[in-house]
């Protein structure tokens, strides 16, 4: 039961860090799924939800819809084409925007 | 509609990626070295297979997560960036 759960909140943020890949090109995708994702985790953890939702919410949909794969490729990618400073950049922003979409979501 | 279709497969992949992350935090625990193990293995499987839109964007994004990370252990977020990457490099030259 649990399961299905998880993999419910898992389609739909799957299917929304798909959809805005689909809008926005390349990282921005990644970095708005992220944030969104920090934003709506920080939120649902403080509304201290019975298990079964925290699992729907908080480890499916937000945990499908952030990424550290994709992140991951990106950071590599630049990595490899020697570009120190865009990854740092891109590194920290993904960083400091995730820590305050937190911040913010807990007091909403 | 063909690119519906790849977005619902994306779905349908990153929910059975949650499915393995959640039965791996059920025996692990949810604390930060699950959730960093998870991250790290998801990040270099992605620069090994170089896998396709249902199994990268869906499959390893579902299963890795960043948000997680986050509402975790502060200490953690350093090791899972470095982790991740070097793991996404690894598996880049591994797959050359």
């Amino acid at each position: 039961m649990i399961f299905l759960y998880a993999a419910l909140g898992g389609f739909f943020g799957g299917f929304l860090r798909w959809s805005l890949a689909q809008l926005f090109p390349g990282k921005r995708a990644t970095l708005a799924a992220n944030t969104l994702a920090c934003l709506a985790g920080g939120f649902f953890v403080s509304l201290d939800l019975p298990h079964l939702y925290t699992v729907l919410l908080i480890a499916g949909f937000c945990g499908a819809l952030s990424t550290w794969s994709t992140l991951a490729k990106e950071l590599g990618q630049l990595l490899n084409e020697k570009k120190w400073w865009p990854m740092l950049g891109y590194l920290s922003l993904t960083f400091t925007l995730g820590y305050s979409a937190v911040f913010l979501g807990m007091r909403l | 509609m063909q690119k519906l279709i790849q977005g619902l497969g994306v779905g349908a992949g990153a929910a059975l990626g949650v499915c393995v992350r959640l039965a791996l935090t059920l025996w692990l625990g949810d604390s930060a070295w699950p959730i960093l193990t998870i991250n790290v293995l998801g990040a270099f499987l992605m620069g090994w297979l170089r896998p396709n839109a249902f199994w990268g964007t869906g499959f390893l994004g579902g299963f890795t997560t960043f948000s997680a990370m986050m509402l975790n252990d502060v200490s953690f977020y350093f090791f899972t960036a470095v982790g991740c990457i070097l793991a996404w490099l690894a598996g880049d030259r591994l797959a050359r």
